[in-house]
Protein backbone atom coordinates (compact mmCIF):
# COMPACT_ATOMS: atom_id res chain seq x y z
CA UNK A 1 0.00 0.00 0.00
CA UNK A 2 2.79 2.34 1.03
CA UNK A 3 4.59 1.70 -2.24
CA UNK A 4 1.46 2.56 -4.19
CA UNK A 5 1.33 5.95 -2.50
CA UNK A 6 5.03 6.70 -2.81
CA UNK A 7 5.36 5.80 -6.51
CA UNK A 8 2.84 8.37 -7.81
CA UNK A 9 4.42 11.03 -5.60
CA UNK A 10 7.83 10.19 -6.98
CA UNK A 11 6.51 10.22 -10.54
CA UNK A 12 4.96 13.68 -10.05
CA UNK A 13 8.13 14.94 -8.39
CA UNK A 14 10.26 13.67 -11.27
CA UNK A 15 7.92 15.21 -13.83
CA UNK A 16 8.12 18.58 -12.10
CA UNK A 17 11.90 18.32 -11.83
CA UNK A 18 12.24 17.33 -15.46
CA UNK A 19 9.98 20.08 -16.73
CA UNK A 20 11.97 22.69 -14.74
CA UNK A 21 15.27 21.28 -15.96
CA UNK A 22 14.18 21.48 -19.60
CA UNK A 23 13.53 25.24 -19.49
CA UNK A 24 16.58 27.04 -20.72
CA UNK A 25 17.97 30.10 -18.98
CA UNK A 26 19.90 31.14 -22.10
CA UNK A 27 18.86 34.58 -23.30
CA UNK A 28 21.44 35.12 -26.01
CA UNK A 29 21.49 36.50 -29.49
CA UNK A 30 22.95 33.68 -31.56
CA UNK A 31 23.06 35.47 -34.89
CA UNK A 32 21.91 38.69 -36.49
CA UNK A 33 21.46 38.98 -40.24
CA UNK A 34 20.80 42.39 -41.74
CA UNK A 35 18.14 42.03 -44.43
CA UNK A 36 17.58 45.67 -45.34
CA UNK A 37 18.03 49.37 -44.66
CA UNK A 38 15.59 52.23 -45.03
CA UNK A 39 18.37 53.98 -46.97
CA UNK A 40 19.57 51.94 -49.92
CA UNK A 41 22.91 53.79 -50.01
CA UNK A 42 24.04 52.18 -46.81
CA UNK A 43 26.59 49.43 -47.27
CA UNK A 44 26.82 46.65 -44.72
CA UNK A 45 30.37 45.45 -44.01
CA UNK A 46 29.72 42.93 -41.27
CA UNK A 47 27.97 42.21 -38.01
CA UNK A 48 29.81 41.00 -34.93
CA UNK A 49 28.37 39.52 -31.77
CA UNK A 50 30.41 39.85 -28.58
CA UNK A 51 28.53 37.37 -26.42
CA UNK A 52 30.47 37.97 -23.19
CA UNK A 53 29.61 41.68 -23.34
CA UNK A 54 26.09 41.13 -24.71
CA UNK A 55 26.83 43.52 -27.55
CA UNK A 56 26.24 43.42 -31.29
CA UNK A 57 28.09 45.70 -33.71
CA UNK A 58 26.73 46.53 -37.15
CA UNK A 59 29.57 47.76 -39.35
CA UNK A 60 28.66 50.15 -42.16
CA UNK A 61 30.95 51.37 -44.91
CA UNK A 62 29.43 54.84 -44.73
CA UNK A 63 29.88 58.08 -42.86
CA UNK A 64 26.60 58.72 -41.06
CA UNK A 65 27.60 62.15 -39.69
CA UNK A 66 25.25 64.00 -42.02
CA UNK A 67 22.82 61.17 -42.62
CA UNK A 68 19.10 61.77 -42.27
CA UNK A 69 17.55 59.88 -39.41
CA UNK A 70 15.61 57.85 -38.35
CA UNK A 71 17.30 54.88 -39.91
CA UNK A 72 15.43 51.59 -40.04
CA UNK A 73 17.42 48.39 -40.15
CA UNK A 74 15.57 45.16 -40.83
CA UNK A 75 17.12 42.17 -39.18
CA UNK A 76 16.70 38.47 -38.84
CA UNK A 77 17.76 37.75 -35.29
CA UNK A 78 18.17 34.22 -33.97
CA UNK A 79 17.89 33.81 -30.22
CA UNK A 80 18.77 30.96 -27.89
CA UNK A 81 16.32 28.10 -27.99
CA UNK A 82 13.03 29.26 -26.51
CA UNK A 83 14.21 32.85 -25.98
CA UNK A 84 12.49 35.90 -27.45
CA UNK A 85 12.60 39.70 -27.48
CA UNK A 86 9.20 41.34 -27.19
CA UNK A 87 10.51 44.76 -28.24
CA UNK A 88 11.53 43.56 -31.71
CA UNK A 89 8.64 43.61 -34.15
CA UNK A 90 9.30 42.06 -37.54
CA UNK A 91 13.02 42.30 -36.82
CA UNK A 92 13.03 46.06 -37.31
CA UNK A 93 15.45 48.31 -35.41
CA UNK A 94 14.96 52.07 -35.62
CA UNK A 95 17.89 54.34 -34.83
CA UNK A 96 17.26 58.04 -34.24
CA UNK A 97 20.96 58.90 -34.62
CA UNK A 98 24.24 57.19 -35.43
CA UNK A 99 25.19 57.47 -31.76
CA UNK A 100 22.08 55.70 -30.52
CA UNK A 101 22.53 52.26 -29.03
CA UNK A 102 19.48 50.00 -29.17
CA UNK A 103 18.76 47.95 -26.09
CA UNK A 104 17.08 44.61 -26.66
CA UNK A 105 15.81 42.72 -23.66
CA UNK A 106 15.92 39.01 -24.40
CA UNK A 107 13.72 36.76 -22.27
CA UNK A 108 14.86 33.19 -21.86
CA UNK A 109 12.51 30.24 -21.84
CA UNK A 110 12.64 30.10 -18.04
CA UNK A 111 11.77 33.80 -17.78
CA UNK A 112 15.23 35.15 -16.95
CA UNK A 113 16.21 38.24 -18.93
CA UNK A 114 19.37 39.66 -20.41
CA UNK A 115 19.90 43.08 -21.98
CA UNK A 116 21.73 43.22 -25.28
CA UNK A 117 23.05 46.38 -26.91
CA UNK A 118 23.21 47.03 -30.67
CA UNK A 119 25.79 49.54 -31.89
CA UNK A 120 26.26 51.06 -35.34
CA UNK A 121 29.92 51.40 -36.28
CA UNK A 122 30.40 53.70 -39.26
CA UNK A 123 33.31 55.74 -40.57
CA UNK A 124 33.25 58.16 -37.65
CA UNK A 125 33.46 57.24 -34.00
CA UNK A 126 30.34 57.52 -31.87
CA UNK A 127 30.03 60.93 -30.15
CA UNK A 128 33.05 62.26 -32.05
CA UNK A 129 31.97 65.83 -31.40
CA UNK A 130 31.99 65.12 -27.64
CA UNK A 131 28.51 66.61 -27.38
CA UNK A 132 26.92 63.85 -25.29
CA UNK A 133 27.53 63.54 -21.56
CA UNK A 134 25.52 61.87 -18.84
CA UNK A 135 25.32 61.97 -15.06
CA UNK A 136 26.92 58.98 -13.38
CA UNK A 137 27.48 58.06 -9.76
CA UNK A 138 31.07 57.87 -8.59
CA UNK A 139 32.59 55.56 -6.02
CA UNK A 140 32.00 58.25 -3.41
CA UNK A 141 28.27 58.00 -4.06
CA UNK A 142 28.17 61.48 -5.61
CA UNK A 143 26.96 62.43 -9.06
CA UNK A 144 29.44 63.51 -11.67
CA UNK A 145 29.45 64.12 -15.40
CA UNK A 146 30.77 61.39 -17.67
CA UNK A 147 31.11 61.18 -21.45
CA UNK A 148 28.47 59.43 -23.56
CA UNK A 149 24.82 58.60 -23.06
CA UNK A 150 25.35 55.95 -20.41
CA UNK A 151 28.15 53.79 -19.07
CA UNK A 152 27.08 50.75 -21.09
CA UNK A 153 26.44 52.66 -24.31
CA UNK A 154 29.48 54.92 -24.46
CA UNK A 155 32.41 53.88 -26.62
CA UNK A 156 34.46 56.60 -24.93
CA UNK A 157 35.81 56.39 -21.40
CA UNK A 158 37.67 58.48 -18.85
CA UNK A 159 39.40 57.80 -15.54
CA UNK A 160 36.79 59.83 -13.65
CA UNK A 161 35.35 56.76 -11.94
CA UNK A 162 38.78 55.86 -10.56
CA UNK A 163 39.42 59.30 -9.10
CA UNK A 164 35.84 59.82 -7.97
CA UNK A 165 36.76 58.57 -4.48
CA UNK A 166 38.70 61.82 -4.14
CA UNK A 167 35.94 63.91 -5.77
CA UNK A 168 38.40 64.56 -8.59
CA UNK A 169 37.12 64.42 -12.17
CA UNK A 170 39.87 65.16 -14.66
CA UNK A 171 37.76 64.93 -17.82
CA UNK A 172 34.69 67.10 -17.96
CA UNK A 173 32.52 68.81 -20.57
CA UNK A 174 33.14 72.45 -21.29
CA UNK A 175 29.90 73.95 -22.43
CA UNK A 176 29.84 76.80 -24.92
CA UNK A 177 26.76 78.41 -26.37
CA UNK A 178 25.95 75.80 -28.98
CA UNK A 179 28.88 73.47 -28.62
CA UNK A 180 30.42 71.18 -26.04
CA UNK A 181 34.12 70.41 -25.80
CA UNK A 182 35.96 67.85 -23.70
CA UNK A 183 38.22 69.44 -21.10
CA UNK A 184 40.97 67.09 -19.98
CA UNK A 185 42.99 68.27 -17.01
CA UNK A 186 45.88 66.93 -14.94
CA UNK A 187 44.96 66.98 -11.28
CA UNK A 188 45.95 65.68 -7.88
CA UNK A 189 43.95 64.08 -5.12
CA UNK A 190 44.78 66.53 -2.33
CA UNK A 191 45.31 70.23 -1.91
CA UNK A 192 49.07 69.88 -2.33
CA UNK A 193 51.29 67.24 -3.88
CA UNK A 194 52.69 66.38 -0.45
CA UNK A 195 49.36 65.54 1.20
CA UNK A 196 47.95 63.84 -1.89
CA UNK A 197 47.35 60.14 -1.98
CA UNK A 198 48.04 60.44 -5.70
CA UNK A 199 50.16 63.56 -6.40
CA UNK A 200 49.41 63.56 -10.11
CA UNK A 201 46.44 62.19 -12.01
CA UNK A 202 46.60 62.90 -15.72
CA UNK A 203 43.29 63.53 -17.39
CA UNK A 204 42.42 61.13 -20.14
CA UNK A 205 39.72 60.50 -22.70
CA UNK A 206 39.93 57.34 -24.77
CA UNK A 207 37.98 54.83 -26.78
CA UNK A 208 37.44 51.72 -24.71
CA UNK A 209 36.49 51.10 -21.12
CA UNK A 210 37.85 52.26 -17.81
CA UNK A 211 38.68 49.09 -15.91
CA UNK A 212 37.79 49.95 -12.34
CA UNK A 213 38.66 46.46 -11.11
CA UNK A 214 42.10 46.79 -12.68
CA UNK A 215 42.53 50.24 -11.16
CA UNK A 216 41.62 49.09 -7.66
CA UNK A 217 43.66 45.90 -7.83
CA UNK A 218 46.72 47.65 -9.30
CA UNK A 219 46.79 51.15 -7.79
CA UNK A 220 50.50 51.49 -8.56
CA UNK A 221 50.06 50.81 -12.29
CA UNK A 222 47.72 53.27 -14.04
CA UNK A 223 47.88 51.34 -17.32
CA UNK A 224 45.97 48.46 -15.72
CA UNK A 225 42.99 50.79 -15.38
CA UNK A 226 42.40 51.08 -19.11
CA UNK A 227 40.98 48.67 -21.64
CA UNK A 228 41.82 50.51 -24.83
CA UNK A 229 40.06 50.11 -28.15
CA UNK A 230 36.66 49.64 -29.72
CA UNK A 231 35.55 47.61 -32.74
CA UNK A 232 36.33 49.41 -35.99
CA UNK A 233 36.93 48.22 -39.56
CA UNK A 234 37.91 51.24 -41.62
CA UNK A 235 41.23 52.57 -42.84
CA UNK A 236 41.32 56.35 -42.42
CA UNK A 237 44.25 58.29 -43.81
CA UNK A 238 44.30 60.83 -40.99
CA UNK A 239 42.47 62.10 -37.95
CA UNK A 240 41.47 65.70 -37.65
CA UNK A 241 40.74 67.34 -34.29
CA UNK A 242 40.45 70.79 -32.79
CA UNK A 243 42.57 71.23 -29.69
CA UNK A 244 43.94 73.78 -27.30
CA UNK A 245 46.64 73.03 -24.74
CA UNK A 246 48.02 74.84 -21.75
CA UNK A 247 50.75 73.12 -19.76
CA UNK A 248 50.62 73.40 -15.97
CA UNK A 249 53.20 75.56 -14.22
CA UNK A 250 55.29 73.09 -12.26
CA UNK A 251 56.52 69.97 -13.99
CA UNK A 252 56.86 67.21 -11.39
CA UNK A 253 57.88 63.59 -11.09
CA UNK A 254 56.13 61.56 -8.42
CA UNK A 255 57.97 58.38 -7.51
CA UNK A 256 56.39 55.60 -5.53
CA UNK A 257 58.38 55.02 -2.35
CA UNK A 258 57.66 51.34 -2.82
CA UNK A 259 56.82 50.33 -6.42
CA UNK A 260 54.27 47.76 -5.24
CA UNK A 261 52.73 49.63 -2.35
CA UNK A 262 50.51 52.66 -2.79
CA UNK A 263 50.10 53.17 0.97
CA UNK A 264 53.64 54.36 1.61
CA UNK A 265 53.10 57.21 -0.80
CA UNK A 266 55.20 59.12 -3.27
CA UNK A 267 58.23 61.32 -3.28
CA UNK A 268 57.50 64.37 -5.38
CA UNK A 269 60.33 66.13 -7.20
CA UNK A 270 60.23 69.27 -9.29
CA UNK A 271 61.89 68.58 -12.63
CA UNK A 272 63.10 70.62 -15.56
CA UNK A 273 61.02 70.93 -18.68
CA UNK A 274 57.40 71.39 -19.56
CA UNK A 275 54.42 69.10 -19.71
CA UNK A 276 53.05 67.92 -23.05
CA UNK A 277 49.70 66.59 -24.10
CA UNK A 278 49.33 63.38 -26.03
CA UNK A 279 46.90 62.77 -28.85
CA UNK A 280 47.13 59.51 -30.70
CA UNK A 281 45.17 56.83 -32.52
CA UNK A 282 46.11 53.25 -33.26
CA UNK A 283 44.48 50.86 -35.70
CA UNK A 284 44.90 47.22 -34.76
CA UNK A 285 43.95 43.78 -35.91
CA UNK A 286 43.08 41.74 -32.87
CA UNK A 287 42.64 38.02 -32.83
CA UNK A 288 42.46 36.86 -29.25
CA UNK A 289 45.75 37.75 -27.61
CA UNK A 290 47.39 38.22 -30.99
CA UNK A 291 47.46 41.94 -31.77
CA UNK A 292 48.96 43.48 -34.90
CA UNK A 293 49.43 47.24 -35.04
CA UNK A 294 48.40 48.43 -38.49
CA UNK A 295 48.68 52.18 -38.30
CA UNK A 296 49.37 54.97 -35.85
CA UNK A 297 48.63 58.68 -35.83
CA UNK A 298 50.36 60.68 -33.12
CA UNK A 299 50.73 64.23 -31.87
CA UNK A 300 52.65 65.21 -28.73
CA UNK A 301 52.39 68.89 -28.13
CA UNK A 302 53.67 71.21 -25.45
CA UNK A 303 52.72 74.26 -27.43
CA UNK A 304 50.43 76.61 -25.63
CA UNK A 305 47.52 77.42 -27.89
CA UNK A 306 45.33 80.42 -27.13
CA UNK A 307 42.57 79.37 -29.47
CA UNK A 308 41.25 76.04 -30.63
CA UNK A 309 43.49 74.88 -33.43
CA UNK A 310 42.48 72.27 -35.95
CA UNK A 311 45.18 69.76 -36.63
CA UNK A 312 45.32 66.89 -39.10
CA UNK A 313 47.40 63.97 -37.92
CA UNK A 314 48.18 61.41 -40.63
CA UNK A 315 48.05 57.68 -40.00
CA UNK A 316 51.34 55.97 -40.65
CA UNK A 317 50.50 52.49 -41.95
CA UNK A 318 52.95 49.73 -41.12
CA UNK A 319 50.80 46.76 -42.14
CA UNK A 320 48.41 45.98 -44.96
CA UNK A 321 46.09 44.02 -42.65
CA UNK A 322 42.51 45.18 -42.14
CA UNK A 323 41.82 46.65 -38.71
CA UNK A 324 39.35 45.27 -36.20
CA UNK A 325 39.83 47.93 -33.52
CA UNK A 326 40.67 51.58 -33.09
CA UNK A 327 42.12 53.23 -30.01
CA UNK A 328 41.99 57.01 -29.75
CA UNK A 329 43.58 58.62 -26.71
CA UNK A 330 43.72 62.20 -25.48
CA UNK A 331 45.84 62.78 -22.37
CA UNK A 332 46.66 66.05 -20.65
CA UNK A 333 50.09 64.78 -19.54
CA UNK A 334 51.96 62.57 -21.97
CA UNK A 335 53.78 60.70 -19.18
CA UNK A 336 50.92 60.68 -16.74
CA UNK A 337 51.09 56.89 -16.50
CA UNK A 338 54.63 57.35 -15.17
CA UNK A 339 53.35 59.86 -12.57
CA UNK A 340 55.06 62.69 -14.46
CA UNK A 341 53.36 65.91 -15.51
CA UNK A 342 52.18 69.27 -14.30
CA UNK A 343 49.08 69.72 -12.20
CA UNK A 344 46.78 72.05 -14.09
CA UNK A 345 47.84 71.03 -17.60
CA UNK A 346 44.67 71.38 -19.65
CA UNK A 347 43.80 69.92 -23.02
CA UNK A 348 40.59 70.97 -24.75
CA UNK A 349 39.42 68.84 -27.67
CA UNK A 350 36.51 69.06 -30.03
CA UNK A 351 35.18 67.67 -33.30
CA UNK A 352 37.27 64.58 -33.89
CA UNK A 353 37.01 63.48 -37.48
CA UNK A 354 38.53 60.53 -39.27
CA UNK A 355 39.66 61.48 -42.77
CA UNK A 356 39.45 59.10 -45.74
CA UNK B 1 62.60 27.15 3.94
CA UNK B 2 60.75 23.84 3.60
CA UNK B 3 64.09 22.02 3.66
CA UNK B 4 64.86 23.65 7.01
CA UNK B 5 61.51 22.55 8.43
CA UNK B 6 62.05 19.02 7.20
CA UNK B 7 65.50 19.04 8.72
CA UNK B 8 64.10 20.18 12.09
CA UNK B 9 61.53 17.40 12.02
CA UNK B 10 64.18 14.79 11.21
CA UNK B 11 66.47 16.16 13.88
CA UNK B 12 63.76 15.98 16.52
CA UNK B 13 62.84 12.51 15.36
CA UNK B 14 66.42 11.35 15.91
CA UNK B 15 66.55 13.06 19.30
CA UNK B 16 63.29 11.31 20.08
CA UNK B 17 64.81 7.90 19.54
CA UNK B 18 68.00 8.70 21.40
CA UNK B 19 66.33 10.08 24.49
CA UNK B 20 63.57 7.53 24.57
CA UNK B 21 65.93 5.45 26.61
CA UNK B 22 65.64 7.93 29.46
CA UNK B 23 62.66 7.16 31.65
CA UNK B 24 61.83 10.78 32.29
CA UNK B 25 61.57 11.69 28.63
CA UNK B 26 58.89 10.75 26.25
CA UNK B 27 58.31 11.74 22.68
CA UNK B 28 55.23 11.96 20.58
CA UNK B 29 53.99 12.95 17.14
CA UNK B 30 50.94 15.24 16.97
CA UNK B 31 48.09 15.25 14.53
CA UNK B 32 45.55 17.99 14.99
CA UNK B 33 43.00 20.26 13.40
CA UNK B 34 43.27 24.05 13.54
CA UNK B 35 40.37 26.42 13.53
CA UNK B 36 40.70 30.11 13.94
CA UNK B 37 42.57 33.05 12.64
CA UNK B 38 42.92 36.61 13.71
CA UNK B 39 40.47 38.93 15.41
CA UNK B 40 40.48 42.71 15.61
CA UNK B 41 41.54 44.29 18.87
CA UNK B 42 40.07 46.05 20.71
CA UNK B 43 37.01 43.84 20.32
CA UNK B 44 34.85 46.94 20.08
CA UNK B 45 36.36 47.39 16.61
CA UNK B 46 34.51 44.31 15.38
CA UNK B 47 31.61 45.71 13.36
CA UNK B 48 28.07 44.77 14.38
CA UNK B 49 26.86 41.77 12.46
CA UNK B 50 30.37 40.67 11.54
CA UNK B 51 30.87 36.97 11.05
CA UNK B 52 33.79 34.68 10.58
CA UNK B 53 34.14 31.27 9.00
CA UNK B 54 37.28 29.42 10.00
CA UNK B 55 38.39 26.74 7.62
CA UNK B 56 39.67 23.68 9.47
CA UNK B 57 43.06 22.45 8.34
CA UNK B 58 45.21 19.65 9.75
CA UNK B 59 48.42 20.41 11.56
CA UNK B 60 51.27 18.02 12.23
CA UNK B 61 54.13 18.10 14.65
CA UNK B 62 56.33 16.30 17.11
CA UNK B 63 56.99 16.92 20.77
CA UNK B 64 59.14 15.91 23.70
CA UNK B 65 57.80 15.60 27.23
CA UNK B 66 59.78 15.63 30.47
CA UNK B 67 58.23 14.25 33.68
CA UNK B 68 59.27 16.32 36.66
CA UNK B 69 57.14 14.48 39.20
CA UNK B 70 53.77 12.81 39.47
CA UNK B 71 51.94 16.10 39.06
CA UNK B 72 54.02 18.06 36.57
CA UNK B 73 55.35 17.48 33.12
CA UNK B 74 56.92 19.88 30.65
CA UNK B 75 56.90 19.67 26.91
CA UNK B 76 58.44 21.26 23.86
CA UNK B 77 56.94 20.82 20.42
CA UNK B 78 57.53 21.70 16.82
CA UNK B 79 54.30 21.96 14.82
CA UNK B 80 53.43 22.98 11.29
CA UNK B 81 50.14 24.84 10.85
CA UNK B 82 47.97 26.23 8.12
CA UNK B 83 45.16 28.42 9.34
CA UNK B 84 42.61 30.08 7.13
CA UNK B 85 39.41 31.94 7.69
CA UNK B 86 36.99 34.26 5.96
CA UNK B 87 35.44 37.16 7.80
CA UNK B 88 32.47 39.13 6.55
CA UNK B 89 31.18 42.41 7.84
CA UNK B 90 29.00 45.35 6.94
CA UNK B 91 31.32 48.22 7.65
CA UNK B 92 30.65 51.92 8.00
CA UNK B 93 33.44 54.33 7.17
CA UNK B 94 36.19 51.75 7.55
CA UNK B 95 39.34 53.79 7.39
CA UNK B 96 42.42 53.03 5.33
CA UNK B 97 45.21 55.47 6.01
CA UNK B 98 48.21 56.33 3.92
CA UNK B 99 51.64 57.12 5.26
CA UNK B 100 51.36 60.79 4.38
CA UNK B 101 48.32 61.11 6.64
CA UNK B 102 45.63 60.99 3.98
CA UNK B 103 42.87 58.41 4.28
CA UNK B 104 40.01 56.81 2.42
CA UNK B 105 36.82 55.44 3.95
CA UNK B 106 34.64 52.59 2.81
CA UNK B 107 31.06 51.81 3.68
CA UNK B 108 29.63 48.57 2.38
CA UNK B 109 29.94 44.83 2.60
CA UNK B 110 33.40 43.37 3.07
CA UNK B 111 34.94 39.93 2.85
CA UNK B 112 38.39 39.30 4.25
CA UNK B 113 40.37 36.17 3.41
CA UNK B 114 43.28 35.33 5.65
CA UNK B 115 45.64 32.40 5.29
CA UNK B 116 48.81 31.81 7.28
CA UNK B 117 51.34 28.99 7.11
CA UNK B 118 53.73 28.81 10.02
CA UNK B 119 55.85 26.62 12.26
CA UNK B 120 55.16 26.89 15.95
CA UNK B 121 57.37 26.13 18.95
CA UNK B 122 55.16 25.74 22.02
CA UNK B 123 56.64 25.32 25.49
CA UNK B 124 54.10 23.50 27.62
CA UNK B 125 53.45 22.66 31.24
CA UNK B 126 51.07 19.78 32.08
CA UNK B 127 49.41 19.44 35.46
CA UNK B 128 47.77 16.12 36.35
CA UNK B 129 44.27 16.53 37.72
CA UNK B 130 43.44 12.89 38.10
CA UNK B 131 44.05 9.68 36.24
CA UNK B 132 44.56 10.45 32.56
CA UNK B 133 43.39 14.06 32.76
CA UNK B 134 45.68 17.04 32.59
CA UNK B 135 45.41 20.75 32.17
CA UNK B 136 48.10 22.36 30.12
CA UNK B 137 49.31 25.87 29.64
CA UNK B 138 52.30 27.49 28.12
CA UNK B 139 53.71 29.93 25.65
CA UNK B 140 54.53 29.69 22.02
CA UNK B 141 56.66 31.33 19.40
CA UNK B 142 55.81 30.87 15.76
CA UNK B 143 57.55 31.72 12.55
CA UNK B 144 55.24 32.75 9.70
CA UNK B 145 56.37 31.21 6.44
CA UNK B 146 53.70 32.58 4.14
CA UNK B 147 50.67 34.79 4.61
CA UNK B 148 47.70 36.17 2.73
CA UNK B 149 45.46 38.98 3.92
CA UNK B 150 43.04 40.18 1.29
CA UNK B 151 40.06 42.43 1.84
CA UNK B 152 37.37 42.90 -0.79
CA UNK B 153 34.53 45.36 -0.47
CA UNK B 154 31.38 45.20 -2.53
CA UNK B 155 28.53 47.50 -3.50
CA UNK B 156 29.79 50.28 -1.31
CA UNK B 157 30.84 53.87 -1.22
CA UNK B 158 34.52 54.80 -1.18
CA UNK B 159 35.67 58.32 -0.49
CA UNK B 160 38.40 60.41 1.07
CA UNK B 161 35.62 62.40 2.74
CA UNK B 162 34.21 60.57 5.77
CA UNK B 163 30.95 62.45 5.48
CA UNK B 164 30.30 60.68 2.17
CA UNK B 165 30.69 57.26 3.70
CA UNK B 166 28.92 58.15 6.96
CA UNK B 167 25.88 59.10 4.89
CA UNK B 168 26.28 56.49 2.17
CA UNK B 169 23.22 55.15 0.43
CA UNK B 170 23.71 51.45 -0.24
CA UNK B 171 24.15 49.57 -2.45
CA UNK B 172 26.79 51.88 -3.87
CA UNK B 173 28.93 51.67 -6.99
CA UNK B 174 32.31 50.96 -5.39
CA UNK B 175 33.98 47.58 -5.29
CA UNK B 176 37.37 47.63 -3.63
CA UNK B 177 40.22 45.21 -3.14
CA UNK B 178 43.13 45.69 -0.77
CA UNK B 179 45.96 43.23 -0.35
CA UNK B 180 47.87 43.52 2.91
CA UNK B 181 50.04 40.45 2.30
CA UNK B 182 53.27 42.37 2.43
CA UNK B 183 52.40 43.89 5.79
CA UNK B 184 52.03 40.58 7.62
CA UNK B 185 54.76 40.12 10.19
CA UNK B 186 56.94 37.03 10.03
CA UNK B 187 56.61 35.94 13.65
CA UNK B 188 54.14 35.72 16.48
CA UNK B 189 54.17 34.78 20.15
CA UNK B 190 51.53 34.26 22.75
CA UNK B 191 50.03 32.05 25.40
CA UNK B 192 48.05 28.86 25.22
CA UNK B 193 45.83 26.95 27.58
CA UNK B 194 44.21 23.56 27.16
CA UNK B 195 43.20 20.19 28.44
CA UNK B 196 44.30 16.68 27.61
CA UNK B 197 42.67 13.33 28.16
CA UNK B 198 44.29 9.91 27.85
CA UNK B 199 42.26 7.48 25.81
CA UNK B 200 44.83 4.76 26.09
CA UNK B 201 48.21 4.09 27.52
CA UNK B 202 49.96 5.85 24.67
CA UNK B 203 47.34 8.01 22.98
CA UNK B 204 45.81 11.15 24.39
CA UNK B 205 43.47 13.75 23.00
CA UNK B 206 43.85 17.40 23.68
CA UNK B 207 42.42 20.79 22.91
CA UNK B 208 44.21 24.12 23.13
CA UNK B 209 43.38 27.74 22.68
CA UNK B 210 46.24 29.87 21.44
CA UNK B 211 46.12 33.64 21.82
CA UNK B 212 48.71 35.83 20.16
CA UNK B 213 50.24 38.74 22.04
CA UNK B 214 51.27 40.74 19.03
CA UNK B 215 49.53 42.07 15.98
CA UNK B 216 49.74 39.91 12.90
CA UNK B 217 50.96 43.01 11.03
CA UNK B 218 54.41 44.56 11.07
CA UNK B 219 54.82 47.27 13.72
CA UNK B 220 54.84 50.23 11.32
CA UNK B 221 51.69 49.10 9.54
CA UNK B 222 49.05 51.71 10.37
CA UNK B 223 46.90 51.55 7.28
CA UNK B 224 43.89 50.04 9.01
CA UNK B 225 42.67 51.53 12.22
CA UNK B 226 42.84 48.45 14.45
CA UNK B 227 45.26 45.69 15.37
CA UNK B 228 44.61 42.01 14.69
CA UNK B 229 45.75 39.15 16.91
CA UNK B 230 46.01 35.42 16.40
CA UNK B 231 43.31 33.42 18.15
CA UNK B 232 42.82 29.78 17.29
CA UNK B 233 41.56 26.49 18.61
CA UNK B 234 43.73 23.43 18.09
CA UNK B 235 42.22 19.97 18.70
CA UNK B 236 44.33 16.89 18.23
CA UNK B 237 45.82 13.65 19.36
CA UNK B 238 49.32 12.64 20.36
CA UNK B 239 50.90 9.24 20.34
CA UNK B 240 53.55 8.56 22.99
CA UNK B 241 56.42 6.55 21.58
CA UNK B 242 56.91 4.82 24.93
CA UNK B 243 54.08 3.42 26.96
Amino acid sequence: MMKKIIIPFLAIFMLISCSDDQKSSNADIISMEITGFSDQELILTATEIIAEEAKVYIFLDNDLTNHTFPLNITTDIKFSSGAKAASIIDGELTFSSADEVKKITVTAEDGSVKDWYIFIIHKQIQNHGFENWYTGVGMNGKSYTEIGNSAIESLWATANMGTSMYTVYCTQPKYETTNTLAEIKTGQTGLTAENSTIPITAGTLFTGRFNIAGAIANPTDPKKATDFGIPFRHKPTAMKVKYKYQAGEQYIQATLNNPTNIFVGFTVTNIEGEDKCSIYAILEKRNGDNVIEIARAKLDSGTTENILTEVTIPFNYTSSENPTHITVVFASSIDGDLWRGAVGSTLLVDDLQLVY
Amino acid sequence: MYKRILFCFLFLFLITNLYSQENKFNFYPNLAVDMGGAIPFPLSDIPDGAGGTPEPYPSVGIGAEYTLNEKWQFGLELNYHLIAFTATADVVSQETTFDNGSATYFTGYTETDVELRFVEFPLLAFYHLKEGKRVLFGAYYSRILEGKFLTNGFDGVLSDNKEDTDNAVLPGPADISYSFNQFLDNYDYGLLIGYSYDIGQRIYLWGRINVGFKSIFVPDFNNIDYEMYHVRLNIGASFKLRG
